[in-house]
């Protein structure tokens, strides 16, 4: 099927009065008739009416979209970005029908002013509001069902930003929406909320449904639910669904009876009449009200489904939010709301939830229990969520095992055939890929580490910690002595003494520090690793993460301040839920006791108190996450330049690391040696002295730069109260001695401050201060070649050639290599 | 640090013509000179007299190597120049003496005396240094003062061996080192501060090898025997020296050693590693609205245009609020606008109240409101805004500014008859607001008090008065 053609003739001109209302009945027939196959899920038949449709009604944009829908089904094996192109041409279309629709009634109603309610023209234009887009101006040009479609697609492919950025949108306009799309609207962007780490969003979203659906009351479910219908449970009629009246109208008349009873007095003028008359309405509502509440007892299965559903992201908000307790009770709740039911789902958010407390065993119990561990979808959920706990486990090469396995099978998706639109989401490789790449990381081999880090490129590249991970691996590839780079210590690092000449001339070379020779870093120069593994490539992906830092904090601030808005007066439902429009002109506090809504608001109103809670915690914690992110990245930044041999940047990097406020000390040093560096390379040995002087105590004792506790993370309070509750603390602490223990220890920063500030001394002429401070820095780190080779400089520099020599021939790290004379003659 | 800046090597061939040249100690040193800058490009000259320098400060035994504080003012921005010079003492030179005569005669002449030698500072340290050969010094000295005299010609013209053999050394008179630099400073191009004091603080690296066998290092050798001849092994072992450490990347130099730590790696985070969960599973949605009756809401959209224009009849009211009741959406699809709430508040309120509260959650409130505080008070007006607040949540700053509207028209009235009426109506509103609690009379206490005094003829307000004071 072609799409139609966005710059195609104007709408189809309206034919007389008579003959339209017969082909309007008509084509509404097979719309009907197509619309019962598609439920039917007989797509051949569905298309072959649409075919017939599309005679009739040429270029209509609507049956384009169902046509498309419909063959997406029908082959199953989708090409979505033909059909994106579909539905955006479908949008475009019906936008522009919508725009000359409008006109056309403008200038209908400038001429006649008569809104004639049957013909097609002007009975659609609702002229609502202009600041809305098409789908207020009603039902033919109403472009919901095509916007949420495309949102679906952009979801399935992983794209979740753009798939938000459609959604959203619609969203912030739900209000006109019918229930059963609102309800759908709601559920892919929570997905897409999820996905994207977006809790405040979610909260809202979660919040709004509550609010709107009424699923927060849990006493009496009939009473003032609206429930939508499930779209593929029973048919859904043309026009929309009919629902009975939500709290608000109960409320509502209950406010009538309070206001005739109290205010007036009996003198008054013409109020009298006119409520009391008012009266007999407020009788007749109630009527009605009686009537939809008894329908809407047959739908309660339907609710206890939807409420199932929205537990479920309830629980996935709150584990988001490591909000571990109210999850842990959120949680309790969904078992026993889905007792009976496939619990594999429920499961695994426990088996989750115990991984969160540091339960380790247990999440692996609660891992192993689903058995439905045949299709690959679900063994590749299992191997990647075995391989996070192995990870907190430590055990990480049995990780990395758990990760390519639950990578192998992810991927084993895309080649299934037929190819389904739910294949494309569930194929999770570009997650996994992120897990694997930080266990190589781990495990200290960076070039596996980087070409994993490339694969989930698609969906991280806009979160700075992933800039920072891929920076991470040029960084331990230079540890590793993979990359070289000038003054950059590696665990290669050895001295080379070249023997030359024989004989009474025999010299020795004494040269810089340099890399061993080894034949596994040829595997960095392979032209593949090259563009991920380089000293140029982790300052761009630096450079990045600090943009995306400072994009998302700037967002931040401007969210925190539009919430504060929030509580000085805006209310939500006057703005309209979820809509972060920044009128605050007049408002009530959303908690306040309310005259609508009494009942069964109580337990939602505590629940979303706690989301909120839950949410400004989170906030915390993202923001100290941020903050060590940020160290992390100017730190490196720093280093990536000295090694660059731009003195300057690496200056105004380290100087940016000691401005920002609760900087940790072992930043703190890293800055204070990198900017002492730096300046020396300026030839401003004096400045360096005074940066590195900080640190002296008593004249000539250098303190520690920092202490094993503040060197980096502080223990995180973990809720334990499990079964192993012991044992989960103690391998975190576990965890932060090893971690630690990769880094630089306090006694050793402590030598390089010596040597470094020997160095300083040195340069400024004063050997005697750089001979005593290189002596007491090569004491706390005998084993370093570069220690050792300061001392050699030092004592070369005073002449003292033979203790320069016996200090190399003691150490471990130096090779003397005969020079060749081959080359000489 | 210091293998930030390697001294490049000479090539193979380059070491080979150097070697010859400082071998040739038969021929002219005007000879030896022309053939250098013949054979080496000006390029490649600075390499060249790196070498050179690095080998005249080479020796073979217990070198006591003294740095003499970096030269106060580097002369120029060749890097080999600006080196601290070492002073050696009392050893022997890696180089042959005659080769040392060559050396520096190069090392002067590749330079013409109109620009600025960069060597000058190793040519003054040779000059003046006391512990070295008279012969040297004085053939330093000679070559310093040459390029302002015009005598240097006869002691070029000789051979290196001629040079040594000969007398001239003794009859030379040695100047002292203040007269040989002031006449350089006076043409030295001055210091380039930005040069990197780590490298202006680099050493010698060459160690003459301490553990040389004794023997090996007191045999006898003729400093002056010609090199090449192959009598002893310690001459050829001095040649190949020599080649070899031509050779050496580092320009046989050492600078500071700093200790740059690594940054450690960000400890993973709580969360960062990606848990997985079943998807939610999103099918693509048909549109049931296609080809659909549009018409719906017709017959509200046609009372709804009718009540903008008059009051409708009871049924037809009953009507409007059936079927909005009947279908919470289609208020959406009424028709109403912001700018058409006017109309129907005065001629249809209680129809006007129903749209209002069914648009609540609507984007477009705010704009509905914004409308109604601005439109003219009436009776209708105010009856809207009090069915409202008992029917719904309304923002406080909505009813706020409402009732400072009402109190402002009520003011404003000229007309007297319709001033008491209309200052009746707010009172009974207010009363109304306040005993429902909808409004907080803390918050708008002066404004209704003044209000009530201004207005205290009139029965109404008296008793609004009293209601304030009785809940005071």
């Amino acid at each position: 099927m072609e799409p139609p053609a966005a710059n195609e003739a104007p709408p189809p001109p309206l034919p007389p009065a008579a003959e339209e209302d017969a082909m309007l009945s008509a084509t509404a027939a097979m719309a009907k008739e197509a619309a019962l196959a598609f439920q039917g899920r007989r797509y051949a038949d569905c298309a072959v009416l649409l075919t017939k449709l599309l005679d009739k009604k040429e270029g209509d944009p609507k049956v384009h979209h169902n046509m498309a829908i419909t063959e997406s089904f029908l082959d199953s094996c989708p090409d979505s970005n033909r059909l994106l192109k579909i539905l955006g041409d479908v949008k475009r279309r019906s936008e522009e029908l919508a725009c000359a629709s409008r006109e056309q009634a403008d200038s209908a109603n400038g001429v006649g002013n008569n809104a004639p309610s049957g013909s097609r023209g002007s009975g659609i234009v609702l002229p609502f509001s202009a600041t809305h887009n098409a789908s207020t101006y009603g039902d033919e040009f109403d472009t919901t069902i095509i916007t949420f479609n495309t949102a679906v697609i952009l979801y399935h492919l992983h794209d979740y930003e753009s798939a938000l950025s459609v959604l959203d949108p619609l969203y912030r306009n739900i209000e006109p929406m019918d229930e059963t799309t609102a309800l759908h609207v709601c559920f892919l962007l929570l997905d897409i909320t999820l996905a994207l780490q977006d809790a405040t969003k979610a909260v809202d979203i979660i919040q709004y449904l509550e609010r709107s659906f009424g699923v927060a009351n849990t006493m009496n479910p009939n009473e003032n639910v609206s429930i939508p219908q499930q779209q593929l449970a029973q048919p859904k009629p043309p026009a929309r669904i009919n629902t009975p009246p939500d709290s608000d109208s109960n409320a509502y008349a209950g406010g009538y009876e309070n206001l005739s009873a109290g205010i007036f007095p009996d003198d008054q003028i013409e109020f009298e009449s006119l409520y009391s008359t008012f009266d007999g309405h407020q009788n007749l509502g109630r009527r009605i009200l009686n009537d939809f509440s008894r329908a809407s007892a047959d739908l309660a299965a339907t609710a206890a489904d939807l409420k199932v559903r929205l537990q479920i992201y309830k629980v996935r908000l709150l584990l988001l939010t490591r909000n571990v307790k109210v999850a842990k009770r959120e949680l309790k709740v969904l078992m026993n709301m889905a007792r009976g039911r496939d619990s594999s789902t429920e499961l695994l958010l426990k088996s989750q939830l115990e991984y969160a407390r540091g339960n380790y065993r247990k999440a692996v119990k609660l891992l192993s229990t689903p058995n439905n561990r045949t299709e690959p979808a679900m063994l590749a959920i299992f191997y990647n969520n075995l391989g996070c706990i192995l990870h907190q486990q430590r055990s990480y090469h049995t990780s990395i095992w758990c990760f390519s396995k639950a990578l192998k099978y992810s991927l084993s998706l895309r080649s299934e055939k037929p190819m389904k639109l739910s294949a494309l989401s569930q194929d999770k490789s570009c997650l996994i890929s992120y897990n694997c790449g930080i266990q190589y990381l781990m495990c200290g081999k960076p070039l596996l580490a980087a070409s994993c880090f490339r694969e989930a490129m698609p969906l991280f590249y806009k979160r700075p910690l992933f800039w920072l991970r891929f920076s991470e691996c040029s960084l331990l590839a230079l540890e590793k002595g993979l990359l070289c780079a000038n003054g950059a210590s590696s665990c290669n690092d050895e001295i080379e003494v070249n023997v030359v000449g024989s004989g009474q001339w025999r010299q020795l070379i004494v040269n810089p520090v340099n890399l061993r020779n080894n034949f596994d870093s040829a595997g960095v120069t392979s032209g593949e690793h090259k563009n991920l593994v380089s000293l140029g490539f982790a300052r761009q992906c630096l450079l990045n993460a600090l943009l995306l830092l400072d994009a998302t904090e700037q967002e931040n601030s401007v969210i925190a301040s539009n919430t504060e808005d929030c509580n000085q007066g805006a209310v939500q439902r006057y703005k309209s839920s979820g809509q972060k429009s920044t009128a605050s002109t007049d408002s009530k506090s959303p908690s306040g006791p309310t005259l609508a809504n009494v009942n069964g608001e109580q337990k939602g109103t505590s629940l979303n108190a706690t989301l909120q809670s839950s949410l400004a915690l989170y906030d915390e914690i993202c923001r100290k996450e941020n903050l060590k992110i940020r160290q992390a990245i100017l730190g490196n930044l720093a280093f990536v330049e000295l090694c660059l041999e731009n003195p300057l940047k690496a200056l105004s990097y380290a100087k940016s690391v000691l401005q920002l406020t609760d900087c940790s000390r072992m930043y703190v040093f890293l800055s204070h040696v990198y900017a002492a560096e730096a300046l020396c390379t300026l030839n401003r040995p004096k400045d360096a002295a005074e940066k590195l002087s900080v640190y002296i105590r008593d004249g000539k004792d250098i303190e520690l730069p920092y202490n094993v506790e503040n060197s980096e993370n502080a223990l995180v309070e973990r809720d334990s109260d499990g079964e192993d509750s012991v044992a989960p603390s103690v391998t975190k602490l576990a965890t932060e001695e090893s971690e630690h223990s990769e880094s630089l220890r306090p006694e050793e920063a402590r030598g390089v401050l010596y040597i470094d500030l020997g160095m300083t001394a040195a340069m400024q002429g004063e050997v005697e201060q750089a001979n005593y401070m290189v002596s007491r820095g090569l004491a706390m780190l005998p084993n370093n070649p570069r220690a050792v080779l300061a001392s050699v400089y030092i004592d070369l520099l005073q002449g003292k050639s033979q203790e320069a020599v016996g200090k190399l021939r003691q150490c471990r790290n130096v090779r003397f290599r005969p020079g060749s004379i081959a080359a000489s003659s | 640090m210091s293998a930030c800046y390697p001294v490049p090597t000479l090539r193979p061939d380059e070491r080979s013509d150097l070697l010859s040249l400082l071998a040739a100690a038969a021929r002219p040193l005007t000879d030896v000179v022309a053939d250098f800058l013949a054979r080496f490009p000006r390029e490649r000259r600075l390499r060249v007299g790196g070498a050179l320098s690095f080998l005249l400060e080479a020796s073979h035994a217990r070198a006591r190597a003294l740095a003499s504080p970096p030269l106060p003012e580097p002369p120029s921005s060749f890097s080999l120049a600006c080196f601290p010079f070492v002073r050696l003492g009392g050893d022997k030179k890696m180089l042959h003496p005659t080769g040392r005569l060559i050396a520096f005669a190069i090392l002067h002449q590749s330079y013409s005396p109109q620009t600025t030698n960069p060597y000058i500072p190793i040519l003054l340290n040779a000059a003046c240094d006391e512990t070295s050969e008279k012969s040297e010094r004085a053939f330093v000295q000679l070559l310093l003062t040459s390029s302002s005299g015009n005598n240097n010609n006869e002691v070029l013209n000789q051979s290196a061996v001629d040079y040594i053999n000969g007398s001239v050394s003794a009859s030379q008179d040695f100047l002292p080192r203040e007269q040989l630099e002031k006449q350089y400073c006076s043409t030295s191009v001055h210091s380039q501060p930005q040069i990197s004091s780590f490298r202006a603080a680099m050493v010698r690296s060459a160690i003459p090898d301490p553990d040389v066998p004794q023997s090996c290092a007191n045999s006898p050798e003729s400093s002056i025997s010609p090199p090449g001849s192959k009598q002893k092994s310690a001459s050829d072992d001095r040649d190949a020296t020599i080649a070899v450490l031509l050779q050496d990347k580092s320009g046989g130099r050492l600078g500071p050693q700093w200790i740059r730590p690594t940054p450690p790696r960000l400890p993973v985070l709580d969360g960062e590693l990606q848990w997985l969960n079943p998807d939610n599973n999103h099918e693509l949605l048909w549109d049931y609205s296609m080809c659909a009756d549009t018409s719906r809401g017709a017959a509200i959209r046609d009372l709804i245009a009718r009540a903008l224009k008059g009051p409708l009849a009871p049924t037809q009211q009953e009507q409007v609020i059936v079927e909005l009741t009947k279908d919470p959406k289609l208020v959406y699809y009424c028709g109403m606008t912001p700018q058409k709430l006017p109309d129907l508040v005065e001629h249809n309120p209680l129809i006007a109240v129903e749209v209002l509260s069914k648009l609540i959650h609507s984007p477009d409130i705010p704009g509905y409101f914004d409308v109604l505080v601005h439109m003219e008070m009436s009776l209708h007006s105010m009856e809207v805004v009090n069915r409202l607040t008992t029917a719904v949540d309304l923002p406080t700053e909505f009813v706020h500014e409402y009732i400072t509207n009402c109190i402002q028209s009520c003011q404003n009235i000229k007309d007297k008859y319709m001033q008491n009426r209309l200052v009746r109506l707010v009172c009974v509103f207010l009363q109304s607001l306040i005993r429902n609690k909808i409004i907080n009379v803390q918050d708008l206490f002066i404004e209704v008090q003044a209000f009530c005094i201004e207005f205290s003829r009139i029965r109404e307000a008296a008793g609004l008065f009293r209601l304030l004071k009785s809940l005071e």
